[in-house]
């Protein structure tokens, strides 16, 4: 439904402005909603959105809508918005290369059938029958196709397909509560799994017992860690944080900010990943990125006009998110990596498998206290008692510096990659 | 519309949003976005059809139908009996005039109007400032299978201005923000960039507190987080229907102290104001908690069909989004302790204020929130500033810990995600002592 309009769009603007920048983004879904065991909601979604961005004597202005055929106005006041932006030192939109390859992150196998997606309701049920003791609250699965047009006036015209799959379920046993997920780009998703592990999580975290207030180690879920620990490293990685002063990590490039053993990597590449993709939102090429490497802190991200005010390169990190669908700075796929342990919960330690508030925690200077989210004492890897309630409490950079190494499989948490994380000598209040 | 459904709905949102960045002294970003999205639900003979559209022409009345085609086939898969609650009241409320309307403001006074405010946080020894202004005029039009329609225009804005403090080393930011519906609210706000370039430097001094069970006061912003978090989810229909709140089949009980009123309110000239909720119904002040005692929950059509105790009218959506049960205005009602008793029968605990928010389980019971700053209180006098600190809890009991009620009840704007929607809302309270708290921290005062 796009065919040509980008064309326009950059022939008429170019009258007007030095560079322009049109995405169009087009998406379809269906999806399944279940209450309690019943499928309650059926949906299809059908949006369009697309995003002009120009660029003037170094201004940049963007305008988003979601009827491509009102792109004048859209035009229009992405123009109006350049006029009233600082000019910074802009050294031009990328042109094109080739960038072969499969699409990263599409299956071609994702169809958008409602019966596919009753048939992974029907899994999760299934999976969560063999804790009978747990009753279903609620779940779903759904698929969508969303295609991406990129094109620029200076010849760019990218196109790239996603797929996303995902299935969830939430189940309570007594007062215990269990939620699991799951989404891919791929048909990879294993709902019956899903669904026996939320309704396991729900009967295996009762009758939780209290707990001293002291300091513990600790063995994070990937789930746990990836959502104390991405947002927050993400938000001090983004580069016009670090230069307009407002990371923890501003200045400690080349410096030890993490155990000797810890690697934190973007990569664009990765086979499935939600984020996966060859070129950014501006049309850079992407690549992978070591940020933190053994450790040390190796690079932050940039977009393009960050990386022209400060004299750097993109690293190929531009991300619709800013507003007015303007450019923001964000990760692809952020993987985790540290030394492998055969048994990360050897010994004594408290088995974290998920946190509430982690949103709370401070975003500069990386302090937390959130309450744990069935918590077990754990003995050689082994779960013993449940834990009734506890707060957590601590900083997320120094937290990476007593990651002591992680389990063998890593899992994906959204388009976070990360093995189990076992970490010494965490707060923990009863 | 010629269907077999047994009721159908569209709600379709259009508008308009600006956004201005402004970041150490530069306009970063400014400008304005278009939108326009649409959902048709479908009642078929078990469950919902569900589709959402956008862009949508509402005038289109074949697209319309086409539409409701495919949300009727969809339901066809669902099994679950829903049954609606009669729609009685109908009547939607006036949006509140403005004092000033946003959209009669040019884009460059409102940028210019941000930096003043941006501006007036830099003091000395802070190193950054941030201000963002957001403003959403839209559209709501909703029409029904039983011919019921009703539209109106409603226009949301506010800013937040940060700053950040270093010294040594160490960070620390300060945050003010206000939204509102009451019309442009960013003239001769330089004091609030003052405040947020104040508490930053502050912040530097404040210590961490080591945790633990004590006495805590919360000031009438983490009040409103309080009553939200603890009280207001679980009491929102659609998950005492699903059995996933700790407050279900407890109407009648007595699950706070006497002193405790708690009220969800979208007729209320707050930023969680309705005119009508999503379905077309009008709201309704829903007394949550009256004396200590559970008495109603909030509730769409169908949950109240389902589960009865309380009132209609509490469904929201964010645009193009299926409506769900949500709070609006949220607050626990005046007592009549003054702030200065409240803090000298605490004696000796902690007072926690301002909000990063807070998150609950509703089917566990337990909840979290965070306090932007606090001080210790010793000897029933307020000392030493701490920072980071928050306060976690389980519903069935902090309630009867609430020992005082202030006389001072303000609301505080805000929004709130569920189920991937994120909507405005107002949370308030009076300055509140708690008997009991457990407070989370890693410092040692």
């Amino acid at each position: 439904m796009f065919e040509g309009i980008e064309d326009d769009i950059i022939e008429y603007g170019m009258g007007i402005v030095d560079e322009v920048e049109v995405a169009c983004i087009r998406s379809e879904s269906v999806s399944i909603e279940l209450k309690k065991t019943v499928p309650a909601h059926a949906g299809e979604s059908y949006g369009t959105g697309l995003i002009i961005r120009v660029i003037d004597g170094g201004r940049i202005g963007s305008s988003s809508t979601s009827s491509p055929d009102t792109w004048r106005s859209c035009l229009d006041q992405a123009i109006a918005s350049a006029r009233l932006a600082e000019a910074v030192p802009w050294g031009g939109l990328p042109g094109p290369v080739p960038l072969p390859g499969e699409p990263l992150a599409f299956d071609p196998s994702v169809r958008l059938n409602p019966d596919v997606a009753l048939s992974f309701c029907n899994d999760l049920l299934k999976g969560a029958e063999e804790y009978p003791e747990a009753m279903v609250v609620g779940g779903g699965a759904g698929f969508s196709l969303s295609t991406v047009l990129l094109a620029n006036s200076a010849g760019i015209s990218y196109h790239e397909e996603h797929s996303s799959v995902s299935a969830s379920l939430e189940a309570i046993a007594d007062q215990s509560t269990g939620f699991e997920y799951d989404r891919s780009a791929f048909m990879d998703i294993d709902p019956h799994a899903i669904g026996r592990t939320a309704a396991e999580l729900a009967t295996g975290s009762r009758n939780g017992v209290p707990m001293t207030t002291g300091t513990y180690d600790l063995l994070f879920s990937p789930m746990a860690f990836a959502s104390l620990a991405a947002s927050l490293l993400q938000s001090a990685l983004n580069g016009r944080n670090v230069h307009l002063g407002r990371s923890f990590l501003a200045g400690k490039l080349g410096e030890v900010i993490a155990s000797e053993d810890l690697t934190v990597t973007d990569d664009p590449f990765y086979q499935g990943g939600l984020g996966s993709t060859r070129f950014d939102a501006e049309g850079v090429p992407t690549s992978k990125i070591d940020l933190i490497k053994d450790g040390i802190l190796t690079s932050y991200l940039y977009d393009l006009k960050t990386a022209y005010r400060f004299g750097t390169k993109s690293t190929g990190n531009a991300s619709h998110g800013g507003p007015g669908g303007g450019i923001g700075i964000g990760i692809h796929n952020m993987i985790f990596d540290a030394e492998r342990m055969a048994e990360p919960g050897e010994g004594r330690c408290v088995y974290i498998h998920d946190v509430i508030g982690a949103h709370t925690a401070n975003p500069l200077t990386g302090d937390f206290s959130v309450e744990v989210q069935n918590s077990f004492f754990m003995k050689d890897g082994e779960k013993g008692d449940p834990i009734r309630k506890a707060m957590l409490a601590g900083n997320i950079f120094e937290m990476l510096g007593k990651i002591v190494g992680m389990g063998e499989t890593p899992r994906r948490i959204g388009s976070v990659i990360v093995p189990p994380v076992r970490v010494s000598d965490m707060r923990l209040v009863g | 519309m010629d269907t077999n459904l047994r009721y159908w709905d569209l709600r379709y949102v259009s508008g308009e949003h600006t956004g201005i960045d402004i970041d150490n002294r530069d306009i970063e970003a400014a400008g304005v976005s278009f939108f326009s999205k649409a959902v048709i639900r479908a009642l078929g003979p078990k469950g919902w059809g569900i589709v959402t559209v956008s862009p949508f022409d509402p005038d289109d009345r074949a697209s319309l139908s086409a539409y409701l085609s495919r949300a009727e086939k969809a339901a066809v898969v669902t099994r679950e009996d829903v049954v609606l609650a009669d729609a009685e009241n109908r009547k939607p409320l006036p949006v509140p005039s403005m004092k000033e309307d946003p959209r009669e403001v040019s884009l460059e006074e409102k940028a210019a109007l941000l930096m003043e405010i941006t501006q007036a946080a830099s003091l000395p020894g802070i190193t950054s400032t941030r201000g963002t202004y957001t403003e959403r005029n839209e559209t709501v039009f909703f029409l029904d299978s039983t011919g019921y329609e009703t539209s109106h225009t409603i226009c949301r804005s506010g800013f937040s201005v940060m700053a950040v403090a270093k010294r040594n080393g160490m960070m620390e930011m300060g945050y003010v923000r206000d939204h509102t519906i009451d019309g442009l609210n960013i003239r001769h706000r330089g004091s609030d960039g003052e405040k947020a370039g104040k508490r930053a430097v502050a912040l530097l001094d404040a210590k961490k507190p080591k945790g633990g069970r004590m006495r805590a006061v919360l000031d009438p912003e983490l009040g409103g987080v309080f009553a939200h978090e603890a009280v207001g989810h679980a009491s929102e229909g659609d998950l005492v229907k699903e059995g996933a709140s700790v407050l279900g089949n407890r109407i009648g009980e007595a699950i706070g102290s006497p002193v405790v009123t708690i009220i969800d309110d979208p007729t209320l000239r707050s930023f969680g104001f309705e005119p009508i909720d999503a379905e077309g119904i009008g709201g309704a002040r829903t007394a949550i908690i009256e004396g200590g005692i559970l008495k109603r929950y909030i509730h769409s059509r169908e949950t109240l069909a389902a589960v009865g105790s309380g009132d209609a009218g509490h469904a929201r959506a964010m645009p193009g989004n299926v409506p769900i049960v949500r709070m609006s205005n949220t607050f626990i009602a005046e007592g009549d302790a003054s702030y200065d008793e409240i803090v000298e029968e605490c004696r000796d605990g902690i007072l926690l204020a301002g909000s990063r928010g807070g998150q609950v389980d509703p089917g566990r019971g337990v909840f979290q929130f965070n306090a932007e700053y606090g001080y210790l209180i010793e000897g029933g006098e307020l000392k030493e500033m701490v920072k980071d600190v928050s306060l976690s809890g389980e519903i069935l009991q902090t309630l009867h810990t609430i020992a005082l009620c202030g006389n001072d009840l303000r609301m505080h704007p805000g929004y709130c995600g569920k189920g991937g929607q994120s909507v405005p809302v107002s949370d308030g309270s009076p300055h509140l002592l708690l008997e009991e708290a457990i407070i989370g921290g890693s410092g040692d005062v």
